[in-house]
């Protein structure tokens, strides 16, 4: 919490810390600079744009379900939530792990390979694993 | 198998919507729309072990050129891959 009182920037005193007063300028928003620009375009805004694929991935995944299971009789709204939801979540993890490993490699953000590669792992293991589920029957049911 | 030729053509969709290979979106879509369409075919011919129907074809079209478009939309209005900065 502050306060801005004559052009200036007041953060309340916290218990063995004075009050600090800071110019209000420099508070101000700003534009963010290109060493910023970069930092933002190998970080945040990598889970903005795996958000965003994976919502609309999963969309497509689950009308391509549908699609493929409304001729045959065996569409199911269950399995429908499901391969929806298990491809958004998959395909977020995947996406955003690759755009890390991107980043990383084009030097934009150093060291986001470990999180990246970490991030298609866990995606693929969690396609398999819905795969497997769904092969088993485990998400059908006659 | 046909989970996998599922998961490719979306990932090919949503590869060709964003701007990672260039400003020039039309080279892609050329490219992903009927290899997309192949894969969705052939994930839906796994699954049920006929061709599709034309109708469900023409969803598989549908479907593979919107999936890259909103996602060039997007990506134009919300400057995910920020081409514009380079194009002065």
């Amino acid at each position: 919490m502050m306060a801005i009182m004559n052009d200036e920037v007041v953060e309340p005193s916290v218990p063995f810390r004075a009050a600090a007063t800071f110019s209000a300028a420099h508070h101000r928003p700003r534009d963010l600079d290109e060493r910023e620009l970069d930092e933002v375009a190998g970080g945040v805004a990598n889970l903005v744009t795996g958000g965003i694929g994976a919502g609309i991935g999963g969309l497509a995944a689950g009308v391509h379900y549908a699609t493929s299971t409304l001729g045959t009789g065996g569409f199911r709204w269950g399995t429908f939530a499901s391969v929806s939801l298990t491809t958004a979540a998959s395909g977020f993890m995947i996406g955003t792990g690759v755009g890390l490993v991107g980043a990383s490699l084009m030097g934009v953000a150093r060291g986001a390979h470990v999180l990246g590669t970490s991030m298609i792992g866990a995606g693929v293991s969690l396609e398999a694993a819905s795969g497997v589920s769904g092969q088993s029957g485990g998400s059908e049911r006659e | 198998m046909a989970e996998i030729y599922s998961t490719a053509a979306i990932a090919i969709s949503l590869i060709a919507g964003f701007r990672y290979f260039g400003p020039e979106f039309r080279g892609q879509f050329q490219i992903a729309l009927p290899l997309s369409v192949v894969l969705l075919t052939a994930s839906t011919t796994s699954r049920n072990g006929s061709f599709p129907k034309l109708w469900q074809l023409a969803v598989f079209i549908v479907l593979a050129s919107a999936v890259p478009l909103i996602i060039y939309w997007l990506d134009r209005r919300l400057k995910l891959t920020h081409w514009e900065r380079d194009v002065e």
